[in-house]
């Protein structure tokens, strides 16, 4: 079920009030909510749900005997079988097909014949999401940092339907409690939840869905692009990506506000970063913390020697690449970020020996986003030829009619930078002074805004690109 | 932020009581509902033919009615009129098809292009040309004997079974009028493997009258396109994922290739269910590329494709343009290894 859909608003209107009637007996909530949240993954195809169910008793089995095992020994070898199971889980849906035809394709060069198979399978929605979360339960009770909780809980929290599919990545000590202790019903931030609802379908709906009308046939035929298309798309793909996204989270963030649980924030107006660090602090800030938390700190983060140091930087932005997608492209784009990130880390250092101020913060900004936007080709692109073809066309494609250049698509990447750039408190202080009208204006100021984002959508929203992690 | 790293709420915010998001949130679909009715009328009838169309048909088509008599629509005209859309909600009431005989005689001599007399290139149909019309663009960006009078011109979701979602029968001789392609690549039935509902009655998907009727329109979008001189690639279903929409593709397909047939000379059919099974005849993700390396060739629905199905449709393409005209530089193309 997307949550753009007619579908989703009958679906959230009978949960919504079962939701609240609910709360008071927390035993009831659960099964209800466990209930919808299935009925939610299932829409899309119910052997999904076995799936899910399935990775729940996993996990749950997992952590329940890492706390209840008095030796390390044993506690640790749990832990690696829960990371394994894990791991293989996605690895079986997710990158079987790619690592079989990689292998298959270094044999062949070598002149040996190999046939390791591929899985013919729909890549269940939301795996990475959620394994994510999971591995988070297991490693925290390993740590000791997190006691198991009931089954029911467990299943409640890894199936929750507002995260399920797209994040935001939610850690257990982050949204478990919240389960135990009910919000109050009298005190719902509704104007907040009712304002990040709108402002996703807007970012997904009418920014992103236009950026894809230049986007999607330049990338699909660059040399058919002139070099002002080709560079606006990559731009375009900047805002594309950010809208879809972040607009995803938010609509997320705000539906779960209504039922009345609290999320991390995901985005922070990542294009305004002056650092390709600071990018990382303020785009999909949940998958981060995940990666600085479960992979780089394990891995002795900063505390070995710099080439140490170096390789955990590089590893973890390789890994995080690598789970945006099985393809070559995605692990160039996490090493680019990783090699980045070194290079600062490198000229900081230097700099700061030397005594020297840091950079304008304006040429900061314009190094750091134009790398990101670079970066972004090899995201986007299907292979490194279609990517290359691209950077080309920057550098040759002038002297062309650029017809693909509406005043459409220039307003949407306009919009979308436009929007990282409004001061902090703007988006607090708007929400703070609607929520003093009555609900009822607010309801019908929502539908009107609604009606607004649907007709200036393009026809055919794509699906979020985000689904497909 | 919290103890859990959480935001805080801030202070200056009136929260609501749940019983008043409860009715917030009901005005605004309601709302919604009213000011959108037109849209989602037309939303409503293009999914497929069953209860859910049905009850969503009747609750729009209400709905749409209340809207019109207290002119609630008038917001979402005028802000679709001003964004040059105005066509967006329209429903179309009936299918006009042109005659199913072909226009022109069957064609026995092949055109000649060149770089002073470029072949004008038209690309167009769902969401499957979407893929490989990039592909094909791009391997014939170089030639000047092409000239493509469009980029892909995609209508996702359409077909020739749901003309009140989009007529194609009322688009196509638009374009083709304006446009005056002499080679259309055309891909129509991944969307019609449907019962046909309101302009042509209810017949349900592969009855006798469904079969009679999907003929009729398969021709008369083949006639639209032939209809200035030119020549047309109609491409087939590729073999899917799922067997039971493998069997109703066939049966289509059946229906694309014999019509094609008739306009022999003027319309080449490709066989994509042959051209992106594996060696065995089965559907798989992968395929072999030129140099039979594995590669991606299908997306994860087992419909769409991934590059190399979008290399090996277009490849198909260039083979298939090769036998309808001639055009200097669009040499034969390497065939794969171990696909079909």
């Amino acid at each position: 079920m997307l949550f753009p859909t007619v579908t989703f608003a009958i679906f959230f209107l009978i949960v919504l009030p079962l939701n609240w009637l609910t709360m008071h007996n927390p035993r009831n909530w659960r099964i209800m909510m466990l209930v919808a949240s299935y009925l939610f993954y299932a829409w899309w195809d119910p052997w999904f749900v076995l799936l899910l169910a399935g990775s729940t008793l996993f996990n749950q089995l997992i952590a329940v005997r890492i706390f209840k095992a008095e030796a390390p020994r044993a506690r640790k070898a749990l832990l690696w079988v829960g990371i394994a199971g894990n791991l293989a889980f996605l690895g079986w849906f997710k990158y079987w097909n790619f690592f079989a035809s990689s292998a298959q394709n270094a044999a062949h060069t070598l002149g040996i014949q190999l046939d390791p198979g591929f899985v013919s399978t729909v890549l269940p929605i939301g795996i990475s999401f959620y394994t994510f979360m999971a591995l988070s339960y297991i490693i925290d009770t390993w740590r000791g940092t997190y006691e198991p909780v009931s089954l029911s809980r467990f299943a409640v929290f890894l199936s929750f339907f507002p995260h399920l599919v797209a994040g935001p990545i939610v850690r257990p000590a982050e949204l478990i409690p919240q389960f135990d202790n009910p919000p109050d019903p009298r005190e719902v931030d509704a104007t907040r939840g009712f304002a990040l609802i709108l402002g996703g379908l807007f970012l997904k709906v009418v920014l992103a869905s236009t950026c894809a009308k230049l986007v999607d046939p330049v990338f699909g035929s660059p040399k058919l692009h002139s070099a002002p298309e080709t560079l606006l798309a990559i731009y375009a793909y900047a805002v594309q990506i950010f809208s879809d996204f972040a607009g995803y989270s938010t609509i997320a963030i705000g539906v779960a506000l209504l039922l009345g649980f609290r999320f991390p924030d995901n985005f922070n107006s990542p294009y305004r970063a002056t650092s390709v660090q600071d990018f990382w602090r303020r785009w999909h800030m949940t998958l981060s913390r995940w990666l600085r938390d479960y992979l780089y700190i394990p891995l002795g983060g900063n505390r070995g020697s710099q080439f140490e140091t170096e390789r955990n930087l590089m590893l973890t932005m390789v890994i995080g690449g690598l789970w945006h997608g099985a393809n070559w492209t995605f692990l160039f784009w996490g090493a680019l970020h990783g090699t980045a990130l070194i290079v600062e880390r490198l000229a900081r250092g230097r700099r700061e020996a030397r005594g020297k101020p840091p950079m304008a913060k304006w040429l900061a900004w314009l190094i750091t986003f134009n790398f990101v936007c670079f970066a972004w080709i090899f995201f986007r692109a299907d292979s490194f030829g279609q990517a290359l073809s691209v950077i080309e066309q920057v550098f040759t494609g002038w002297g062309v009619p650029s017809t693909g250049i509406t005043l459409g698509v220039v307003a949407a990447v306009a919009t979308g930078l436009g929007i990282q750039f409004l001061p902090v408190n703007f988006w607090s202080d708007v929400q703070a002074r609607l929520s003093r009208f009555p609900f009822y204006a607010q309801g019908a100021a929502a539908g009107a805004v609604l009606m607004v984002i649907n007709a200036l959508g393009p026809a055919g929203v794509a699906p979020f690109i985000y689904f497909q992690f | 932020m919290d103890e859990h790293g959480l935001p805080e709420q801030d202070p200056r915010r009136r929260t609501m009581p749940a019983g008043h998001v409860l009715l917030a949130v009901f005005i605004g679909l309601v709302v919604a509902s009213l000011l959108n009715a037109q849209g989602m009328h037309k939303q409503a009838l293009s999914q497929g033919p069953g209860v859910g169309r049905e009850i969503a048909g009747t609750l729009t088509a209400g709905l749409a009615g209340v809207s019109g008599i207290f002119q609630l629509d008038e917001p979402r005209i005028l802000l679709k009129a001003a964004l040059g859309r105005s066509g967006d909600d329209k429903l179309v009431g009936k299918l006009a098809i042109s005659a199913s005989k072909p226009k022109v005689p069957v064609a026995t001599t092949k055109p000649v292009f060149s770089a002073t007399h470029p072949m004008r290139l038209y690309l167009t149909g769902d969401s499957l040309i979407t893929d490989p019309g990039p592909t094909l663009l791009d391997k014939i960006s170089s030639n000047p004997a092409i000239k493509p009078v469009s980029t892909t011109d995609a209508h996702a979701a359409t077909g020739l079974v749901q003309p009140e979602i989009f007529n194609w029968f009322d688009y196509l001789p638009k374009q083709i009028k304006a446009l005056k392609p002499d080679v259309t690549v055309a891909t129509f039935g991944a969307n019609d493997g449907l019962g046909f509902t309101g302009v042509a009655g209810a017949e349900e998907f592969g009855s006798a009258a469904w079969l009679a009727e999907y003929r009729r329109r398969v021709s008369g979008v083949m006639d639209e396109m032939t209809a200035g001189g030119g020549r047309v690639v109609f491409l087939g279903l590729p073999i899917p994922r799922d067997p039971g929409l493998a069997r109703r593709w066939q049966q289509m397909n059946e229906i694309q290739q014999s019509e094609a047939a008739k306009r022999a000379g003027l319309v080449v059919w490709v066989d994509l269910f042959k051209k992106l099974a594996d060696k065995n005849g089965h559907y798989s993700d992968y395929l072999p590329d030129s140099s039979g390396q594995q590669q991606l060739a299908r997306s994860s629905d087992g419909i769409h494709y991934e590059p190399q199905g979008a290399t090996v449709v277009a490849d198909a393409i260039i083979e298939a343009i090769n036998q309808l005209v001639t055009v200097p530089g669009l040499g034969p193309v390497t065939p794969t290894p171990a696909a079909g």
